[in-house]
């Protein structure tokens, strides 16, 4: 451009436009954790799966083939709701969770390498692992935070969430997804996080078997729980694969191909 | 009332710097090499541009290596956020005015802003 060439200043807060939305477009890897939380979601399933092994080994109604014990306790499939549910579940949410978030920021540090664009997502990890921690630290079976005096079904209600069918982790999910369309500044997935949030709670108050079965479809033995944990998960795979595709195909474009 | 052009910051005022402002506010840190490619601009010039940035203390600017790759990482400060927010806050203003039918005058309708691209 030629020196002292006059531009309006609607000319420049286009061109300013244009430089932020190109950023933003190099910039946004969201499409990563949606897809790496959605393959851990339905990687949960098979712990969801119970079977009828009579007598269970602690004299549960039902049993999975997880074991029971461990160093975390159960927080996340404690209620009577869920009978059976083995502790590999708790152990499985909380290593899942967070190699969900370590692989989202080695994820965007590689990105941030590979274009030159760092994007923020600090916040949305420690929210979330915090968040996570306090589940786990609320939780009556490790009873630190737990609060006294309320007994339903004949257990103390937990501050935090509802440690009942085991799926307390989708919440957590659910926010960073959240966080992390704020700090993206990006409607499209603000509105999908509300949308997978709404989701997680369902999954979490609600059998989703039985809206299954309206369909039509009839669950064998042992896969009632299923549908609450699949999908949630497909949901996230599949949203995360749409704006992966989006992603491709912006980039795209901005190599200068039609 | 005060003329929304007084409120232009004459560092921020400029075609590049206010590039580079825009761009590093949309990021935690933005790599030298997409500031060049993004703004078209040689090395030499994205640097002097900087320079004058960093001087007012609206960007800061980080070197190191990856890949045995010397790399400059700059960022937006909140100082740098602020002008930023303020540049574009002027502008806004002035094209509202232009654009508003009936109470522009025949000069500001015609009044153009001259944002130089030459440090």
């Amino acid at each position: 451009m030629a020196p002292d060439e006059e531009q309006t200043a609607g000319e420049a807060l286009q061109e300013v436009k244009n430089w932020r939305s190109r950023t933003r477009a190099v910039r946004h890897g969201y499409w990563f954790p949606l897809v790496m939380f959605g393959l851990l979601i339905l990687a949960a399933a098979p712990l969801f799966w119970t079977k009828d092994s009579s007598p269970c080994p602690h004299g549960e109604v039902t049993c999975t083939f997880s074991v029971t014990g461990g160093p975390l306790g159960n927080p996340f499939a404690q209620s009577s709701l869920n009978v059976g549910l083995g502790r590999w579940i708790s152990l499985y949410w909380v290593v899942a969770v967070i190699l969900g978030y370590v692989a989202t920021v080695f994820y965007y540090r590689h990105r941030a390498r590979r274009t030159g664009v760092a994007g923020r997502v600090w916040p949305a990890v420690v929210v979330g692992l915090a968040l996570l921690g306090l589940m786990v630290g609320s939780s009556d079976s490790r009873g630190w935070l737990h609060a006294p005096g309320h007994p339903i079904w004949g257990f103390p209600v937990p501050i935090l969430f509802f440690q009942g069918r085991g799926l307390d982790p989708l919440l957590v999910i659910g926010i960073g997804v959240g966080i992390l369309a704020l700090l993206e500044r990006t409607w499209a997935l603000a509105v999908f996080a509300a949308m997978f949030f709404a989701l997680a709670l369902l999954a979490n108050l609600y059998n989703l078997q039985n809206q299954v079965y309206r369909l039509g479809w009839h669950l064998p033995v042992g896969a009632g729980d299923l549908p609450n944990v699949v999908l949630p998960g497909l949901f996230l795979l599949v949203g995360g694969l749409g704006f992966w595709w989006a992603d491709r195909r912006v980039l795209y474009r901005m190599a200068g191909h039609p | 009332m005060t003329e929304p052009s007084n409120s232009l910051d004459e560092v921020v005022h400029q075609r590049t710097r206010l590039g580079i402002l825009t761009i590093t506010n949309e990021a935690q840190r933005v790599e030298f090499g997409f500031l060049q490619e993004t703004l078209e601009l040689t090395a030499g010039n994205l640097s002097k541009h900087l320079q004058v940035l960093e001087v007012a203390g609206l960007v800061g600017i980080e070197k190191g290596y990856e890949a045995r790759r010397p790399k400059t990482w700059v960022s937006i400060t909140r100082r740098g956020v602020k002008a930023l927010q303020s540049e574009i806050g002027a502008l806004k203003q002035i094209v509202a005015r232009v654009e508003k039918p009936g109470r522009a005058s025949a000069v500001s309708r015609n009044r153009t802003l001259r944002l130089a691209t030459d440090p």
